[in-house]
Parts: C-alpha cells; structure tokens; sequence
C-alpha cells in the first residue's frame, strides 16, 4: 500500500469516527427545555418575608409563598383568602366591633415544600418573627439596611412597646437596659397583652394596640406569610442562597443572584397549580437591554422597567408584540421644605400649584404613558378627589397674582434651586425637572436653578432640610389612603419631617388619627378622607404631579398577563400557547 | 545552559520577593484612596438614620480609631479573607465575589484570545505589506478599533448580530431554554463540557461571541499597532538581514525570526492589557448583562457600597499583581537577558 493511500483511509476513519462522536453527543444531550422567560431589570434584596421590602424581592415570595390573603385575579383590587378561608371582616365577625381584635380562620392542609403543615402556631412563629428577627439584625453586622418591614407591624398590640424600647436601645444603650427590651419582647411575645394568640390549630387573633383599619390589608403582604420554622430562625435573616421552602404556587429551583432565577411549579401547593412548569426570570442590567432582549425573542416578556420609548415602539409594532399597560400606585411630586422662606408662605406654594404643567409632562416625557395626578391619594383608590384640579387649572395670571402678593415681581425675581435625583426614578428624571422648570418660568417671576444627586446623599440632604424644592417619588407599603396621608402629612409622628416637608396642621393631623379607625370602604372614611385632601389643596405643602402606570411587553403566543393596582405580577397565570 | 537556569531562578525569586512589598503598596493605596475620598460610609450605609445610632456603628466599623489601628485591622482582614458584608446583597464580599469571578474570567480569557489573533493579523498584515494599501487598511483599522467607546460599540454589535441578524443573543451567558451546569470551575463553557451537556457548551460560547468580540476587538487595535512597530524594528534587524542572506525563504525568514522577535513586547503589553481588559469589562459586562465582577462594581459604584467596593478592588489589584509576575517569569524565560 502506497504511503497516500493509508493517508486517505487514515482520514476517512477520523472523519467518519469524529461525525459519529459528535452526532452521539448531540443526539444523546438533554433537549433545549421548554421554559417562560420573564426579563426584568429589577433585582431582589433578599428572599426573608421578615427582611423583604423592595419590589423584586416581595414580588418573588408573592410567587413562591401563600399568603394569609390576596388580590383578586380579576384585577380590581379587592381581597381574597388563601391561606384564611374567609376574609376577616366586621360582618362576619372577623375582625372585633371596637376593631381591636382580628380572629383569623386557617384552611387545614396546607403544607410547606417539605411536607411541614401550615398551622395556628406557624402563623404566629412568623409574624413574631417579623417583628423581633430583623431588629436583632439590624445592628449586627452593621451594614445590614435597616429599611425592614417591621414597622408596618407597629400597631399590633404590644409591639409598639417592644419596637420603641430596641430602638432605643440601639440608638442609646445608656438609657435602655438589654432587660427592659427583653421584658417587653416577653409582654409582645408571650405575656397577657400578647400580639398573636394561638387559640387552636387553626384559629388565631391578631390583637391591635389600637384600631387601624388598614391591617386587613397587610394579611396579604408578604411579611406576614407564614414561614417554615426549620429554614428561618429567629435570630437570623435567611441567607439568600439558601432554600425558602415554598408554599405557594412554585417553588424556587435555581438562583443566581443577577443572572437568572428558576421557578418550578410546587407539587405541594394546595391552590391551582402554575399554568407552566417552569419560569425562567433573567436579570438585565438596564431598560435598554432589556428593550433588546424583547425585540430578539429571547425573552418572552418583559416586566419592569423599559423606558417610554421602548414601550411605545412595542406597542405599535402589533404583529409581533402585545403591550399591555395597567394602573400603579406609585405617585410623583414635588415637595416644598414648609419650614423655609419664601416657601414657607403658602401664596408661594399655592402660584406654583397654579404655573405647573402636567400635561406637558405627561406627554413629552411619558409620551402619555402615564396620567396626571390631582390628589396625593391615588385616583382609583378608594378616597381619592380630583382636588388640585378643581382648585388649580393651569393659570399664568393666578400664579403672577399670588407671586406679586408674596412680594415677587419680574425684577425680583423668585430664585431657588430645584433638586431631582438622577438614577432612581429612572432616565426621564432631569427630563422632569427641566419641564417643571420651565412652566414655573413662565410667570416671569420665578428663575430655577436646576441640581442633581445620588439617590443616597439625595435622601440625607432633604431629611435634613437642606433642600427647598424638591421632586420625589412613593411606592406604597399597603394600598390604602392611609400610606398617602399618613406619613405625608402628619406632622406629630415625625411623618411629614421624614419627606422633608415638616408640614403642620393640627388638624389634619387629627384627620388622619380619625381615618384610620374608621371602616376601611365607608362614607364616614371617605369624607374624612376628602377634608384632608381639601386640607391638602388648600396648603399645598405638596404639588402632586403625575400617577405612573405599569408596562408590560409579551410575545402574542402568550397569555395570562395580570396587571392590577397591587403590582403583584403573577408567574404562575403566564401561558405560552 | 546550567548557568541561565540558575540566574533564571535568581531571577524568579528576586521578582517574588519584590512581590511582597508591591502588594503591600498597592494595598495601602487602596486603603488611603477609599478613606479620602469624600462621602461618609456610615452615612451610605444608614441614609436617614443619623445621629446616635450612626455614631454606635462608626464606632463598630472602628471609624473612631487612630488610622494606623484601622490600617493594620484592614490589613488582617484582607489576608484572613474577610471583606466585611456588602450593603446592597448583605452576603460576604468575598462569596459575592467568588461567585462572580468565573464569569469575569471566562470573559476576559475569550476577549484576549481575540484580541491577541485580530491584533497579530492585523500587526502582520501591515508590516509585511508596509505603505502598501493593505497596511494603510489595517491602520486604519486598528486606529478606529482602538479609538471605539467600547459601550457604544457593544450596543452596536447587539444591534447588528443580536436584533438584526438574529445570530446570537443579545446578552447573559446562557439561554434560558439550558439549565446552568453544575457547578464545578464557575466557567459555563468549562462546566458543562465536564458534565458532557455538549448543547449547552454550545450554548455558552455563543453568548461569549458577543461580548469576546467587543472587547476584544477594541484591544485588537492596540495590539495591532505594537505587533506593526515591532515587526517593523526586527524586520531591519541585522540577524534577519542575515538569514536572508543565507537564502532562508522569506516566510521563515519572517515567522521563525522576525515575528519571534517581535513577541517579546507584546507578551509584556499583554499582562498590561489584562488591566484595561478588566476595567473594558466593567462596560461590556453592563451592555451585555453580564454576572461579572465589572457589573459588581459598577453597581457598588452607584449604590456607594463601600465594602464591595473597596473588596472588589482589592481582589483585582491581587490578580493583576499575579498577571504581572507570571508575564515576567514568562519574559524572562523566553529572553535570558531579561536579568535583574
């Protein structure tokens, strides 16, 4: 045999053993899986209900655990049971006539991941745990955030007690003994006046320190879901990585922080299992990858955050598209620092509610995507009243009127900076300021000065009253009229002071005490609720500019997209067809 | 030939001992541009809580102690491996970052490689073709290349490959559709050869095409003008003069002296270049949404997360003093009059 031709043959065995590996390996691979995949820009803090309190971190334990109840998927906004079997309410005596005492009614049956049942004491273990766990971990180690849900918790009875003295203890270890915190964590936690009460495996009461209507709403937050005792301990938050141990409709598969998170449907969930098998969330670094990775197909929807442009050239694109648009509670305002002159004149304040221009907002820096907003109650939520536009419609002259009587005149002109922060409301921002700027200007008496910072020395600069005017921007803890009255405008809790408003008026504040132990939907609330928006109107110690909507792009072959006002995106609805 | 060995070892160990106070330096730097920059950590880290309960944790940060006391408490914490917590994750720093660093080396391995062929292959093309057109092409080329914002043209190939051609995805590091492969290096391409997933290797080097490409080729243009000036000098050199004058043919005369020759400088640009590799990856790993240690600092940059930060950088300053000295041992070896 000539040396070519062993040459020749030698190559065809190679050849034909390489094609044979190679289809071996690629007939035998696992198949490429049938998944949904979400994207998003949003990132998750952590995976504790006692710790979660940003968007994607209660959106994923919305997904991944039962809650005592929740929102209608019908969209309206109204409660439902899940892990209850009824919504507690006066009527059914649910929640006590003096609306001191709530008497919560558990389904049998429900189970976590691993088998371990949802009972009387498990609910109880996790709304403690609530309370106490994240304020141990608040001062160690220190860099722990300390914007933890605990707070909302304040009224049940006997943890205002305990919230005031840990804080106190923290702040100044001096004046608060390590026993006098461990007292009335035992008063909150075991004593006579205890908060939650065991009465059998599945009734328990929720006692109140005082009436507030809005705890109903708080069943279905996610810091009171009951957890699993063997995976999260008391004394610590849960490590992200670890497992959460599941309750409801999936459960968590694989977690990389940044990268992408898998949901699997919960074979242990007692309600109706997920429509798909499995979730894909992918976690893109800004709107404009997240607008490329729709526009290619790799992701099947995308939720959270594409900017307007992105969402209006979806939206016209009808062949390959669906873009679906809901209402948010989220508000947008300006705030004025009441303490200091001239804003502390209410004619000033009052001009500025007459120059500014929310059309113009809306429509050249939204593109209309969002609506503007009269109230700082939301409109849609139960209360709400067009106030600022009955009072103010855009009028020049009015605004000129007020300014002259504050003393300003087109030689002296009314000269201040307007600050707005760069990054946290996202790109449209100095988009705002500038469009503020410019209606306000319009007098001819005002001259605006326009600055920005960093979200972080941005919040430290107006709690410190370092600002005059100033644009800020509130994602509600409950839905309800009470998280847009109360920590804006009363004064008396260190509510307004914390906006960097220091707004006061006795009055309203009585208002406000007066609301919040009236029937959550009655008319008595809803007229105590319209005086303090008349209140509101009338002093103007916020301009109220713009109510955001939420966006959501998916491809047409998917279905089961629920956008509601409790921005409680839903996974385990989605659909591929 | 013992002879070099032996001052090859000297060498090697001269270079290791100076390792130790160059760390040190670099360290201390760190710890000295972190302290003076403006803004209080405390203040980062507790926002609207000020007051007392910030002075208690400045005193538990030891904010209060001598800055020797801080200098030396930093030091041990660094070689005990403790980092403290991030602020915007709360894991430990070094987990965050161990997690992380897989992807930021799978990256940069992928852009070097690209870098280092399109820079050779342009350097090469120009030199041998010298003020013909293809040189003036290649310069061109790699002045634009080297000139290029590496975040605009990262948008760009998404715009092209990913949205339009529909060749690749526009980012992360795998699809959706491939589970991540267990995990054994933190390399995706690496892991799921080692658990025999041969789709999803596939998989996983098409998502590094995209982001390889950008960075690398940026890079390419400066390779590819140092390769041009360095074959250029060898190519007048008197050995190579010589060699041709033995009538060695001219493509051996070109690869198997000149090119040689050439390599040395590039290889020492090379461990250079890692160091802009790595800061090029704070951008490419933004645009392509990419886990990475780059798109770590960048969102402690912009959260004021002090200790992921002041981590983060410590541990690449620690790799890009490893780089250096692998880059000089390997200099050395390949050019014996490389000698203290």
């Amino acid at each position: 045999m000539s040396r070519r031709l062993v040459a020749v043959i030698a190559v065809i065995v190679i050849l034909i053993a390489a094609v044979g590996a190679g289809a071996y390996i690629v007939l035998t691979a696992p198949a490429a899986r049938n998944v949904l995949v979400v994207g998003t820009t949003e990132r998750e803090e952590t995976l504790d209900p006692a710790d979660a309190y940003n968007y994607m971190s209660v959106n994923f334990l919305q997904n991944t655990m039962a809650t005592l109840l929740t929102y209608n998927q019908s969209g309206d906004g109204s409660l439902i049971p899940m892990l209850l079997t009824v919504v507690p309410t006066t009527q059914n005596g649910g929640i006590s006539s003096d609306g001191l005492t709530y008497t919560l009614h558990l389904r049998s049956g429900a189970t976590f991941e691993d088998g371990a049942p949802i009972n009387a004491s498990t609910v109880k273990y996790s709304i403690d745990r609530s309370v106490k766990a994240l304020l141990d971990n608040a001062v160690t180690p220190p860099e722990t955030r300390l914007s933890v849900p605990s707070f909302l918790l304040d009224p049940i009875r006997s943890a205002h007690a305990y919230l005031e003295n840990f804080t106190n203890r923290v702040e100044d270890p001096a004046n608060t003994t390590q026993q006098q915190v461990d007292q009335t964590w035992a008063n909150y936690s075991t004593g006579q006046a205890q908060g939650v009460e065991v009465v059998d495996a599945t009734t328990v009461k929720i006692h109140m320190g005082r009436p507030w209507s809005p705890m109903v709403l708080l069943l279905a937050f996610t810091s009171l879901a009951p957890v699993n005792p063997t995976v999260f301990k008391t004394d610590a938050f849960k490590p992200l990585a670890s497992s959460i141990s599941a309750s409801g409709p999936y459960r968590i598969d694989t977690f990389v922080s940044g990268e992408r998170a898998e949901l699997v449907r919960n074979p242990r969930y007692f309600g109706a299992p997920a429509a798909m098998e499995r979730v894909v969330i992918r976690f893109y670094s800004d709107s404009s990858a997240l607008a490329i990775a729709m526009a290619t197909g790799e992701i099947d929807v995308a939720y959270r955050n594409l900017n307007p442009e992105a969402y209006r050239a979806f939206s016209t694109n009808t062949a390959n598209f669906k873009a679906q648009q809901g209402t948010s509670a989220v508000i947008r305002y300006l705030v004025f620092n009441n303490r200091t002159a001239p804003f502390n004149d209410k004619r000033v304040r009052q001009a500025f509610a007459y120059a500014v221009n929310r059309t113009s907002i809306v429509s050249t820096v939204f593109l209309d995507s969002v609506d503007p907003l009269y109230s700082l109650i939301p409109s849609g939520m139960f209360g709400h009243t067009d106030v600022f536009k009955t009072r103010y419609s855009r009028n020049i002259a009015a605004a000129q009127a007020l300014l002259t009587q504050a003393g300003f005149s087109t030689t002296n002109k009314l000269r201040f900076t307007l600050w707005y922060t760069p990054v946290r409301y996202g790109s449209t921002e100095a988009d705002v300021a500038t469009l503020v700027k410019q209606a306000l200007e319009q007098t001819g008496m005002v001259s605006v000065t326009l600055q920005s910072q960093e979200w972080l020395v941005y919040r430290q600069s107006f709690r410190l009253g370092q600002f005059s005017v100033f644009l800020l921007g509130w994602f509600p803890d409950y839905l309800d009229p009470d998280d847009y009255t109360y920590p804006f405008l009363h004064y008396a809790s260190g509510g307004s002071a914390s906006f960097g408003s220091w707004y006061q008026n006795d009055s309203v504040d009585t208002l406000i005490n007066l609301q919040a132990t009236q029937p959550i939907a009655s008319t008595q609330r809803a007229q105590t609720l319209s005086q303090i928006q008349d209140a509101l109107a009338n002093d103007v110690p916020y301009l109220p500019l713009w109510q955001t909507s939420q966006q959501v792009v998916y491809k047409p072959s998917i279905s089961g997209v629920i956008l509601d006002q409790s921005q409680f995106f839903r996974y385990f609805t989605l659909r591929v067809s | 030939m013992p002879r070099t060995q032996a001052s090859l070892r000297a060498y090697v160990v001269q270079r290791l001992l100076l390792t130790g106070p160059m760390v040190l330096i670099l360290l201390t730097l760190v710890f000295y541009f972190l302290r003076a920059a403006p803004g209080d950590p405390v203040g980062a880290i507790l926002g609207e809580h000020s007051g007392p309960l910030a002075d208690s944790i400045r005193r538990q940060l030891g904010l209060y102690d001598p800055l020797y006391v801080q200098y030396v408490d930093y030091l041990r914490r660094i070689f005990t491996g403790d980092m403290g917590n991030s602020i915007i994750t709360q894991h430990s720093v070094a987990a965050d970052i161990a997690q992380r660093l897989p992807a930021t080396i799978e990256l940069t391995v992928a852009s070097m490689f690209v870098a280092v062929l399109a820079g050779m292959l342009l350097g090469v093309v120009s030199a041998t073709r010298r003020d013909r057109p293809a040189d003036v092409i290649s310069r061109l080329v790699a002045a634009v290349l080297y000139n290029t914002p590496i975040f605009w043209f990262g948008i760009i190939m998404q715009l092209v490959f990913a949205v339009q051609f529909r060749w690749f995805d526009s980012g992360g590091r795998l699809s959706a559709q491939f589970a991540i492969p267990p995990r054994v290096t933190g390399l995706y391409t690496i892991d799921s050869l080692v658990a025999g997933q041969f789709r999803t290797f596939i998989d996983a080097v098409a998502h590094l095409i995209l982001p390889a490409l950008t960075l690398g080729l940026v890079l390419a243009g400066f390779f590819a003008r140092l390769v041009r000036a360095n074959m250029l000098q060898s190519l007048q050199a008197d050995y190579v003069e010589a060699a041709r004058a033995r009538g060695i043919r001219p493509l051996d005369v070109f690869y198997r002296h000149a090119l040689k020759n050439a390599m040395v400088p590039v290889s020492t640009a090379m461990g250079l270049t890692f160091a802009i590799l790595m800061s090029g990856a704070i951008l490419t790993e933004s645009v392509f949404s990419w886990e990475g240690i780059g798109r770590y600092i960048f969102t402690a940059i912009s959260n004021r997360d002090y200790p992921a930060l002041q981590g983060a950088v410590v541990y690449y300053a620690l790799i890009m003093v490893f780089l250096s000295v692998l880059i000089d041992i390997f200099n050395a070896w390949i050019d014996p009059r490389i000698r203290y």
